[in-house]
């Protein structure tokens, strides 16, 4: 069975493939596409963004947006990579992420 | 009460999509009116757009009609023809907003004397259809300081308001995208709060020209392909972009009541942020940043988020956009709260489309207007939850009824949720007022006056007839004297005056039919103006009875003349004219008091006098007032007074009028201009004058009948001083009716 660190090394290779698939049917340069890569690096329009998700939901079937994206940010391909592969794993609900404690906190200072 | 930080809404207006005034909005919200057009093919070919562009499949035929965006009352902001065509209507209909806003929180009079800032927003430059054709209309000359810029420019979009209304707090222009005019209801709010400003307004203005054009929703995924707004509903497929300015005027809450304000609804507290790098891109919505915001002001409000009954949404309609927003507000309410589908979520944009960086106040007035009328409003176009949202699972339950707002909480708490491209964030927490308070600001021992005056205004004759009709067919028309206080306070004294006395039982019909009469009458020919300084003359003819005094100290208008009245008595002088053994003495003593508190009480209402001269017995008054000591004229008037009674017998009132003429010789100076106000109508009268009493015997009505005729004149009144505090209560009443003139840059002149 997979571990995963090989599930997310696998999601991210799909997601620089579908990103070099966008860029290349718009005719935009295909710059090194690493893990550590922003989306807002590259010249991709929402539009673009969204037929992405839309096609990596298709092929694993999970819509992280859903939930993770809640309690993640989501800037590199390795942060989306780290969402499909929690999505996947079906840890999805943790009730104690990392944004509720920070909101916890900025609901205590205020008070 | 307790210091809190709570702001009131205390005044708003504004034009959206076929809602040209709050109550027509507010109608529309509870019918559930969706006021988006479709255009046909002439109507896209006469806005510029070639068949080829609409004819794509992706191109829309849809927009918000908005009115009256091409007209403009540039008289009456003193904004010459050739600037009313150049400036960007998006300006000029935040000036006539703004105006409005005040009018209805009653303060056009009070912002001009008080610390009152200005943050304001407007919708973009670069897609300024009119800036481009003024581009082409002025050679290009767009540069730092041209009229292009100054008219258009967003940079003097608070500060013209500022000026044309003569405002003197911080006047600042705000953009943060969609989320701007929330960041300027937060930042009044912040000046408020820190005692920088006494008066907050915060105004946006946002509308697309030319309006009725479409749009292709090919170009952004945003976009609506259908052209409607399903906010929620599981076919939401983008949002439209609409037109619409609005404003609201935002007080303390404690100097609200202590002012007697109509409060819409309280501002509890509001948060801003932003987004920071941690999201997909710069124009991503980020839950986070939106969840920091909301636990940050419920926390500032000071209440738990299951307190919270209803959420007005950002709700854009797009697919990624609305479940974010619901995971944001989701995520800050499971900090205090597990409960499922008790908060009713909504958005306004389905109405009205999104009115860019006025959708912000349209939420804003939305939720006033609801908190106002305790009424829930549907949210349309709402076919079943888009699944993605997991309501069921959530705190949120849509509102999709036009019902009472009765949360199991007694307060009505409501949330504000905003957002801009860029990732600034705005949350407002509001409420209802609380109960306790409501009832507190009409404690006061004011009777209402038997007789008043009611002067309504206008820049031009036809427009105060507009007015005067207004206000005659409001729907649920005030008693008399309470409107003639609301009117009097809160509405500009423009120089086409209409002042009619007004008796308490008069009803609002047979004001009308006065005022309209008034206005057909022909004028005379040159009147005097009392806009300078008049002089008065004190010339009385008899002296005061017990009940002439008393019409004046039991009306809570003429406490100054109460006050003075008194003092007067009590001075020295007259203390010792009261002792002199002449006859008269005490009749004459109390005359004397009467006259100086009469002009005292008149210069306290506000009327300017250059000075005060005595005729006849009058001239003792002036003395008085001058302060010439008595031991240099008691012995005269003691002789005067014997010689009065000897004569009483045959000519009595000649012998009157004729006292005083052996007073001390005084000096008189009558600037020739300058209009005049006789105490009596002098018998030999030539110049042109006005007088408080026309018939020798003074009654009360006399005072309404001189008001009304300087007012009509000019004369400045300070309402302030003369009305008792908080005399009636504020209410809403017709703004007033700006000129609809069209000042269209390619029209031929």
């Amino acid at each position: 069975m997979l571990d995963a660190q090989q599930i997310k090394n696998a999601i991210l290779d799909s997601i620089i493939q579908e990103v070099a698939t966008v860029l290349s049917e718009k005719s935009l340069p295909i710059t090194d596409l690493q893990s550590a890569t922003a989306f807002s690096e590259l010249s991709l329009t929402s539009l673009d963004l969204a037929e992405l998700i839309s096609n990596l939901e298709a092929r694993y079937e999970v819509d992280p947006f859903e939930e993770l994206v809640a309690i993640t940010s989501v800037v590199t391909f390795d942060d989306l990579a780290a969402a499909y592969t929690l999505s996947l794993s079906g840890q999805s609900k943790q009730p104690h992420d990392a944004l509720s404690e920070e909101l916890k906190a900025i609901k205590n200072q205020t008070r | 009460m307790m210091a809190t930080d709570d702001i009131a809404i205390v005044g708003l207006a504004c034009r959206f999509p076929e809602a040209s005034s709050p109550t027509q909005f507010w109608q529309n919200l509870a019918q559930g009116r969706e006021s988006i057009a479709r255009l046909s093919d002439a109507q896209l070919r006469h806005a510029g757009v070639s068949d080829s562009e609409f004819e794509q499949p992706s191109y829309v035929k849809a927009y918000t009609p908005l009115a009256d965006v091409d007209k403009f009352d540039a008289r009456f902001f003193g904004v010459p023809t050739a600037e009313a065509k150049l400036m960007d209507p998006q300006q000029r209909t935040l000036l006539e907003i703004v105006y409005h806003a005040l009018e209805d929180a009653g303060a056009l009079q009070t912002a001009q004397q008080s610390e009152t800032g200005v943050y304001a927003t407007g919708g973009g430059i670069t897609r300024s259809y009119l800036y481009q054709e003024a581009t082409k209309h002025f050679n290009g000359n767009s540069d730092t300081g041209s009229l292009l810029q100054l008219l258009n420019d967003k940079d003097f979009l608070a500060t013209r308001v500022s000026y044309k209304l003569n405002l003197q707090g911080p006047s600042l222009s705000v953009q943060t995208a969609c989320s701007s005019s929330m960041v300027a209801v937060h930042l009044a709010r912040s000046a408020l709060l820190s005692g920088e400003i006494d008066i907050g307004i915060a105004a946006a203005s946002c509308i697309r020209l030319p309006q009725d054009r479409g749009y292709n929703a090919a170009e952004s995924m945003i976009y609506s392909p259908t052209g409607r707004c399903r906010t929620f509903s599981d076919d939401a497929d983008g949002t439209i972009f609409g037109s619409g300015s609005g404003a609201v005027v935002l007080k303390r809450y404690q100097d609200a009541l202590a002012d007697g304000d109509h409060i819409y609804a309280l501002l509890k507290s509001t948060a801003v942020n932003n987004d920071g790098a941690g999201k997909f891109g710069f124009t991503a919505s980020s839950v986070p940043g939106q969840a920091k915001a909301i636990v940050k002001a419920i926390a500032l409000a000071g209440i738990s988020a299951d307190q919270l009954s209803y959420i007005e949404c950002h709700g854009t309609a797009t697919k990624i956009g609305d479940p974010l927003e619901i995971r944001s507000l989701e995520k800050a309410f499971s900090l205090d709260t597990d409960k499922k589908q008790f908060c009713h979520i909504g958005s306004v944009k389905p109405n009205i489309g999104h009115l860019e960086q006025a959708a912000g106040l349209a939420s804003l007035i939305k939720l006033a207007l609801m908190i106002k009328h305790r009424r829930l409003v549907p949210t349309i176009n709402f076919r079943a939850p888009n699944p993605k949202l997991k309501l069921p699972q959530s705190p949120f339950k849509m509102a999709l009824d036009y019902e009472a707002w009765e949360p199991e909480q007694q307060r009505r708490y409501a949330g504000l949720n905003c957002l801009g491209v860029g990732g600034t964030n705005v949350f407002a927490v509001l409420s209802d007022l609380p109960t306790t308070d409501t009832t507190l600001s009409n404690d006061n021992s004011f009777v209402e006056p038997a007789q008043d005056v009611l002067c309504l205004s206008a820049k031009t004759k036809a427009q105060l007839v507009e007015y005067i009709e207004c206000i005659a067919n409001d729907e649920r028309p005030l008693p008399l004297c309470a409107l003639a206080y609301n009117i009097n306070t809160s509405r500009a004294h423009l120089p086409i005056r209409n002042t009619v006395v007004i008796n308490r039982d008069m009803s609002i019909a047979q004001w009308r039919e006065q005022a309209l009469t008034k206005i057909s009458a022909p004028s005379e020919q040159r009147r005097m103006t009392f806009d300078k300084p008049a002089h008065y003359i004190c010339n009385p003819t008899e002296f005061v009875n017990p009940s002439q005094l008393a019409a004046l100290t039991t009306d809570m208008r003429c406490q100054h003349f109460t006050d003075t009245h008194q003092r007067w008595l009590d001075s020295e002088a007259l203390t010792l004219i009261i002792a002199s053994t002449a006859p008269f003495a005490q009749h004459v003593a109390q005359l004397f008091a009467f006259e100086l508190a009469l002009y005292e009480q008149l210069k306290h209402w506000g009327m300017k006098m250059a000075s005060f001269l005595g005729e006849g017995i009058g001239q003792y008054v002036q003395l008085l007032l001058a302060g010439v000591p008595l031991q240099k004229w008691l012995n005269t008037l003691e002789k005067e007074l014997h010689t009065h009674q000897r004569h009483l017998s045959h000519t009595q009132t000649d012998c009157f009028s004729q006292m005083g003429e052996v007073a001390i010789e005084q000096e008189v100076h009558l600037a020739s201009e300058a209009p005049i106000i006789y105490r009596n109508r002098p018998s030999d009268n030539t110049t042109e004058s006005v007088c408080v009493c026309d018939s020798g015997r003074f009654t009360a009505t006399d005072l309404w009948s001189l008001l009304a005729t300087i007012v009509d004149q000019g004369a400045h009144i300070n309402w302030q001083n003369y009305y008792p505090f908080n005399a009636f209560e504020k209410h809403t009443l017709p703004n007033y009716p700006f000129e609809k003139k069209r000042y269209w840059l390619v029209d031929e002149d």
